[in-house]
């Protein structure tokens, strides 16, 4: 077909125009080219790289945000229970065969290059920073929110976040310096905002004590499922509450106690046990706990970050094979876990033995569930019968936590998760036994005796342990008492030296040390202990092919002063008091990590 | 962030005198940096955790420096060449332009014991790139008298430890004590080479040597931590009361920390790197036999070394500025001497 005419014209034109543009071009683009060559030119964002631009468009990615929070917060080094323990009188940390010791925390020679605090400081920093770009990013998103749900959705997740921001600022101000530390309320972004000084421990309490509270307006009682270990308006109560109760403000923390007790739904598991490994986790009892698992992420290595396991605690605390020996129970706790005296009028302290006859548990319950004993044969520990048979007990260290371990699950840690170390056992930071206990402690300071039994006794009768007071009195007057008549300051005797360890020893954010130090004993405490003398005894058993062998030196006893039969091997805290110094131990110092690179921190 | 410049001047010389015989040459130079990219280590506070970094426009640093060779040869009945060389670089931060005026490099911890978390070299205004910045200490307290003075410094002071100078003045100890020590960069090096033939006889040497540097005993440093360095058999004991080597308290201790100038030494040294003599029969002989050259030689490398460093090896070199100078079980140079026969058909 013949071109038409027009046609003809317009292909004309269209060389035309493209001649034009050509010389255009040899002109413009090397002006261009010189003009064109600003900085901003240059500077291109990574389009294969997610970016504060790019991200944080919508409550998926505050989701996400938040997700990398909660990992934060679950970083074990967040609370360092092992590291916090060795520095209060709870445990033997050492690794080796007493009577040697280097563990610099137990010898309270500790000083800010160590471990630790180095370690414990990064860690909740880290979750901070992570905490504070899904807050800030959910102020810029609550502008853009266009209906009710996302609003709402938005809200919670904000709450969640305040809440880990809030528990880390006060876990750090209960950790370090006095309570003075550094608050970051933003993400920094220019060079001058990397460097923050410390704030007053005043305002450092001011500023966590706002998010608790934003926390426990604006989040859920409960969470269901999968959503399980997601932060509560109870947790939110329940750390305020022990904010006030360890300022000394007996009246505010005995309200958020109460209001925790009875109002969220919380009530104590039957049985203690329930609260200490995989076996019923996010239980009723439960206020604040951290989950592992071991079901995810086991294509990666060992010691990977990703990891969703906790692998910082298991081998510290078991007594099964491959301990490291991290913490055990110091001798004065093992006597009191061994004198934890039995409610006979409760029927789970009856027990039948193999020839039939009935008696009672040689432990308490709450003994057996917490520590293994070489002697309890009442109670298997790694899947053997009896608790002597998974263990040497030797080497003097011979009583091991059963919390943060899988004795029930399997015969050895290694089994459980070969060539490497991990444990699925979730973190009960706040229990409510926990609260129940600071509640009567309050009620103590107070004066009312009476309501501050009731607690300690419903602790104690959960696991059939001889309630206190008068026989037949109190709301268990049927139960056993011991008969004794306490006024404040024996009660409070009771709770520092025998309650509180017994049920919470080796649990939590590491509270002991905050307790020693707010009722002024840590040092006192460590001299008393250190005049005690110990001994050991045998104990023959059955092996599981049912050969009789000897656990050597595995029953520690306490001997008074000038026995002959005293083995000074067994003494304990002998350097902690000679070292211990409150005003360079009692706080962690601040980390020379952070000295070296913070030029502003002291200013 | 802006982009690095570097702006650098040369100049230099080559002469040869005396038909050659005599030939010097000559450099010298300045290089300026501005806004230097440099890693910056953040505080744990920032949120990137342990030694988290970002790179940052740090400020402006100046590298000065000369370098002068000579050579002579000689020929003659006993011909010989000999050669000098002398180098010389100034390094020097001019300006720190963020708010940190003193940045510590994250990798410059000096043992690589676990619980070793102090850095020591940094980047500063006024002095060279990677200086040491340590604590100077004083010795052991070895008196009642001494150490009572000393705990209302460091309250937990014990006999036997080692004294910190409190060099701020402030009453404690603190980051503010530590002071410009040096750093791993030397003031100037030399090299000397030499060689002779004489008849059949041959030789030939090469010395090095560096001159101002200082060098931080990492491995020193370990083996104090983990307990098993030869000097703690003579640490203080109030039966060796007169000790400078501090009580073994354990690794994190304040006696055995990498902060203090307890392990820092003179880094000078000279060293013999090569050195060799040699023998070659005459053509005539071994011509018959086919052979071109017939040679017998006694060679060693570095057998030599003058030094007061009493670490392993004073060459401890390592990368550009962070771990300059710091012994962190440095592997040390091998000394050899060979003998041998050199045959050429």
């Amino acid at each position: 077909m013949k071109k038409s005419n027009s046609d003809k014209k317009n292909e004309k034109m269209i060389v035309m125009k493209t001649t034009i543009t050509k010389r255009l071009l040899f002109i413009l683009v090397p002006m261009l080219a010189i003009l064109g060559c600003s900085d901003d030119f240059l500077e291109q964002t990574n389009p294969n790289q997610i970016s504060t631009e790019t991200f944080w468009k919508d409550n998926g990615d505050l989701e996400q945000g938040l997700v990398a929070s909660y990992k934060g917060f679950a970083n074990s080094n967040t609370i360092n229970l092992v590291g916090e323990l060795a520095r209060t009188d709870l445990a033997w940390s050492s690794g080796y065969q007493r009577p040697n010791n280097t563990n610099e925390y137990y010898l309270q020679v500790f000083n800010d290059a160590s471990a630790v605090p180095n370690n414990k400081w990064s860690a909740n920093y880290t979750a901070i920073f992570r905490a504070n770009q899904v807050i800030e990013a959910a102020a810029v998103l609550a502008e853009t929110y266009t209906t009710e749900k996302e609003k709402e959705d938005g809200l919670v997740i904000l709450a969640q976040a305040r809440f880990l921001r809030g528990y880390l600022y006060f876990n750090l101000y209960n950790s370090f310096n006095g309570g003075a530390v550094p608050i970051y309320d933003f993400v920094p972004i220019e060079e001058s905002e990397f460097y923050q000084a410390v704030s007053s421990a005043e305002d450092v309490k001011k500023f966590y004590l706002e998010d608790l509270k934003f926390a426990a307006e604006n989040l859920p009682t409960s969470w269901e499922d999968k959503e399980k270990g997601r932060v509560t308006a109870g947790a939110a109560v329940a750390v305020l509450g022990q904010s006030y109760l360890y300022e000394g403000d007996y009246e505010t923390a005995s309200t958020h106690f109460k209001n925790v007790i009875d109002n969220f739904g919380y009530s104590l598991t039957p049985n203690i046990g329930s609260n200490f490994t995989t076996m019923d986790e996010f239980n009723e009892e439960s206020i604040l706990e951290v989950g592992y698992s071991l079901d995810f992420k086991n294509e990666l290595g060992p010691w990977d970050g990703r990891d969703v396991s906790n692998s910082a605690y298991v081998r510290q605390f078991t007594g099964g094979a491959g301990t490291w020996f991290g913490a055990v129970v110091a001798n004065w706790l093992i006597l009191e876990y061994r004198n934890d005296p039995l409610d006979f009028s409760d029927p789970r302290n009856k027990v039948i033995d193999e020839e039939g006859n009935e008696g009672f548990r040689k432990f308490s319950l709450r003994t057996s569930w917490s520590v293994a004993l070489v002697d309890d044969t009442d109670m298997g520990y790694y899947l053997r019968d009896k608790t002597g048979q998974a263990s040497n007990f030797n080497v003097k260290m011979t009583a091991f936590w059963r919390k943060h371990t899988n004795w029930d699950i399997t015969r050895s840690e290694e089994e459980l998760s070969p060539g490497k170390v991990r444990s699925g056992v979730n973190e009960r930071l706040i229990r409510l036994a926990e609260i129940y206990l600071q509640y009567a402690e309050a009620q103590i300071k107070l004066g009312n005796v009476d309501e501050a039994l009731t607690y300690i006794n419903k602790v104690r009768r959960r696991s059939g342990v001889q309630l206190l007071g008068l026989a037949g009195t109190g709301e268990f007057p049927t139960n056993d008492h011991d008969n004794v008549t306490y006024d404040a300051q024996s009660l409070m005797e009771h709770l520092m030296y025998k309650e509180l360890p017994l049920e919470l020893s080796a649990e939590g954010d590491g509270n002991r040390n905050i307790d020693l130090r707010r009722w002024g004993i840590k040092a006192e405490r460590f001299q008393e202990l250190a005049k005690r003398r110990y001994a050991a005894d045998h104990y023959p058993l059955l092996d599981e092919d049912g050969k009789e062998v000897t656990r050597w030196a595995s029953i520690v006893k306490e001997l008074p002063v000038g026995d002959p039969d005293i083995d000074e091997n067994w003494n304990e805290f002998q350097q902690a008091a000679l070292n211990y110094n409150s005003s360079l131990h009692a706080y962690w110092p601040l980390p020379n990590s952070e000295i070296i690179s913070n030029p502003q921190l002291n200013n | 962030m802006r982009w690095e410049t570097s702006v650098s001047l040369n100049a230099g010389f080559d002469m040869g005198l005396f038909d050659n015989k005599l030939t010097l040459s000559g450099d010298i130079y300045e290089t300026k940096k501005q806004d230097m990219l440099f890693p910056v280590l953040l505080p744990p506070t920032a949120g990137g955790g342990n030694n988290a970094e970002v790179v940052l426009n740090v400020g402006d640093m100046t590298n000065k420096g000369v370098e002068f060779a000579m050579n002579y040869q000689h020929a003659g009945k006993v011909s010989w060449n000999a050669g000098l060389t002398y180098t010389r670089n100034d390094n020097i931060i001019t300006k720190m332009s963020g708010s940190n005026k003193i940045i510590y490099f994250d990798d410059s911890s000096i043992s690589g014991h676990d619980n070793d978390q102090d850095l020591v070299t940094a980047l500063a205004e006024g002095y060279e790139g990677g200086a040491f910045f340590l604590v100077e200490t004083a010795g052991t307290i070895k008196t009642e008298e001494e150490l009572a003075t000393y705990q209302a410094i460091v309250p937990d002071a014990k006999i036997g430890d080692l004294k910190y100078v409190d060099f701020d003045k402030d009453g404690t100890i603190g980051i503010g004590d530590r002071q410009y020590m040096g750093s791993g960069t030397p003031e100037f090096e030399m090299g000397f080479n030499f060689s002779a033939n004489y008849k059949a006889l041959d030789f030939s040497m090469q010395w090095y040597g560096s001159f101002g540097a200082e060098i931080i005993n990492g491995n020193k440093a370990l083996a104090y931590k983990v307990g098993n360095h030869q000097d703690l058999v003579y640490q203080w004991t109030p039966q060796n009361s007169t000790s400078d080597i501090p009580v073994n308290r354990n690794a994190t201790h304040n006696n055995y920390r990498g902060q203090t100038d307890y392990w820092l030494d003179d880094g000078t040294f000279v060293r013999l790197r090569n050195i060799s003599l040699g023998y070659t029969i005459p053509r005539d002989y071994t011509e018959k036999l086919g052979i071109t050259k017939f040679r017998i030689y006694v060679a060693a490398q570095n057998p030599l070394t003058i030094t007061k460093y009493d670490g392993y090896d004073p060459e401890v070199g390592n990368n550009g500025l962070s771990t300059r100078g710091i012994d962190k079980g440095t592997y040390p140079v091998s000394s050899q001497i060979r003998t041998g026969l050199q045959i050429e058909f």
